[in-house]
């Protein structure tokens, strides 16, 4: 499910570009402190056999097909971090070299397919395999991980549609929902097999990548984190177009907008620029570029306390 | 073969490059070989993919890829951030794609077939805007007569978006090689990691496809009527095979790496400078964009 360009508002996928990015960036700074050189040469041989492994088509239901997506197989077999690495480069060459999915839907692509999915595949696998490490328990916890990885990235596409006000909430994760509980089922035996081939042929390369159980609890925890969140607000958000603002009305008086600084830029809208599309966009960039240093500065000042207490 | 017989007493036979061309196609130049001099010229392989018109030797071809590839992303914003698109921008736009494809030589009628592909995905999200407006109902009353004007619009706007934005991709991808392309990814700074795994997709990905392909012939020729529970059971066994090839390829290649002096990063080979038409390229997209965000 690769998102076009024109679909997504503004207000959707600048913030999905950042997240993404900077999740990407988080991920490919792991994977160069983890991997060594050649490790990082095997992953990139690895990229073009997920995207490669993407032609391998399915029958699903009356005549339709699906495509194996590798999300989940790719966090299992090669580890969390690589695994959205490698998700993010295919997602990026499918949509420079080939007008697969957007530009400036890129961010929205990689967050449901190179984030979502790993991540969910990763923490599911993880979990279950943790309980008991039988083959079976391994085989079982693949299908059951890619089915999940698929169904989360398609409703995670559907929410973002949904934030841009172009799909009505329920249809929208009725539609992708109930076609990729399908996609699902195939994407999970192809796995499962994947996985049932390796446990014959190469067990080691699996139990390679089986000692790195933090990231994926880190991850699923953040992740149930904003799904609490969001779900929350839209129960707000139904009539309102912001959730936030609607608690605020609810609350009324007693939380009467204290503003302590004027806002530069009310109603996320540039002043002074007529077409609001475009006020949008530039806002978008600037408060990008204001969360960004916010951000980094953060991240500078958690570093350089890190160093001082390892002194 | 049709213009001028090429000189080859200019070049020794054997592998080189130069601009040549061939009947019914446009002036190109790639790395090809020449048996002897005595053997009629060109007769080297030309393949078909759409990668290949990548190769043709024109104006747009050859200016500097940061420069295309900022144009690109600056016309995709113009297109995405502008309101629905009014019936003369779009014609417009259109007008303006494609003489660049005219430009660069390209043949409009495979990229417009290949732009094409975007159209179902865009057009199944692009009809449920109607369907909102409606007020979001999936009961069979229609869409309501005072909002499907409206409606419409939406469907255009994110029809018409997709579409055109899919067009600039498609003309960067047909005018740049992809080694350009990714050199200039890296230079426009892009993390050197992301890129080689670019890169890597980029280059093994045929060789991937085709035992991908002798794979799927093997299957066939096996299970010719494989029921749906068999066949993806075997898939998965084909992709667990490919899975292993493919890593012990990497290994090779990694020891090949290091054979030829590889420190960790790909070196780049073309530094190709801007020059004024990669600035007049970048200007017409940025007050093209402009335009269309503005008016």
């Amino acid at each position: 499910m690769h998102i076009p360009d024109g679909m997504l508002e503004a207000r959707t996928w600048i913030p999905a570009w950042l997240a993404s990015a900077g999740l990407i960036a988080w991920a490919l700074r792991r994977v160069r402190q983890t991997l060594a050189e050649g490790g990082i040469v095997l992953m990139a041989v690895m990229a073009a056999l997920v995207f490669t492994l993407q032609m391998l088509n399915f029958p699903v239901a009356g005549g339709t097909s699906g495509h194996f997506s590798g999300g989940a197989a790719a966090a299992i077999v090669l580890g969390l971090w690589p695994a959205m690495a490698v998700m993010a480069a295919v997602v990026v060459v499918q949509a420079v070299f080939f007008a697969d999915g957007g530009i400036t839907a890129l961010g929205a692509n990689m967050l449901t397919l190179a984030v979502v999915g790993p991540a969910i595949g990763a923490a599911i696998y993880r979990a279950a395999v943790r309980v008991r490490p039988t083959r079976r328990m391994k085989l079982a916890a693949s299908f059951a991980s890619a089915w999940a990885a698929t169904m989360c990235a398609a409703l995670a596409a559907g929410v973002l549609l949904w934030l841009s006000g172009r799909v009505p909430l329920g249809p929208a994760l009725v539609a992708m929902g109930g076609w990729h509980t399908l996609i699902g089922v195939g994407e999970g035996a192809i796995t499962a097999g994947l996985i049932g081939y390796l446990l014959a042929v190469r067990p080691d390369l699996l139990a390679a990548n089986e000692r790195d159980p933090a990231a994926a609890r880190t991850v699923a925890a953040g992740f149930a984190v904003i799904a609490l969140l969001g779900a929350v607000l839209s129960l707000f958000a139904s009539a309102e177009p912001d959730g936030l603002e609607y608690v605020y009305q609810q609350l009324g008086s007693a939380f009467e907008p204290v503003s302590v600084i004027a806002s530069p830029m009310p109603d996320y809208v540039l002043p002074g620029v007529s077409n609001t599309a475009l006020a949008g966009v530039l806002a978008g960039i600037v408060g990008t570029i204001v969360a960004g240093a916010l951000v980094s500065a953060l991240l500078a000042a958690l570093r350089g306390r890190a160093t001082k207490d390892a002194e | 073969m049709t213009g001028p017989e090429p000189n080859h007493t200019d070049h020794p036979p054997g592998f080189h490059e130069h601009p040549h061309e061939h009947e019914g196609r446009a002036a190109h130049r790639h790395p090809h070989h020449h048996p002897a001099q005595a053997l009629p010229a060109h007769h080297h392989t030309h393949p078909t993919s759409f990668e290949s018109l990548t190769c043709i030797v024109s104006p747009i071809h050859s200016l500097d890829p940061r420069a295309k590839i900022v144009a690109s992303l600056v016309l995709v914003l113009g297109v995405v951030a502008t309101d629905p698109l009014r019936p003369a921008e779009f014609v417009l736009f259109c007008a303006l794609l494609a003489a660049a494809g005219a430009i660069a030589q390209l043949p409009l009628g495979r990229v417009l077939v290949r732009s094409l592909a975007v159209l179902p995905v865009a057009a199944t999200i692009a009809l449920l805007a109607p369907l909102q407006a409606a007020g979001g109902s999936w009961s069979a009353t229609g869409v309501a007569p005072g909002d499907a004007a409206h409606a419409w619009l939406v469907a255009w706007s994110i029809a018409s978006k997709a579409w055109l934005s899919a067009c600039c991709m498609l003309l960067l991808a047909a005018t740049t090689r992809s080694p350009d392309l990714l050199a200039a990814l890296r230079r426009l700074g892009v993390p050197a990691v992301f890129v080689m795994l670019l890169s890597f997709i980029a280059r093994y990905v045929s060789v991937l496809v085709e035992q991908l392909r002798s794979l799927r012939i093997a299957l066939i020729s096996r299970v010719p009527r494989a029921r749906q529970r068999v066949l993806l059971r075997a898939l998965g066994g084909m992709a667990g095979n490919l899975f292993v090839r493919s890593y012990e390829r990497g290994e090779r290649v990694y020891a090949a790496m290091l054979s030829r002096g590889y420190t960790g990063m790909v070196p780049v080979t073309s530094a190709s400078r801007l020059g004024a038409a990669d600035a007049l390229l970048v200007l017409t997209s940025l007050l093209t964009a402009a335009a269309l965000a503005l008016y």
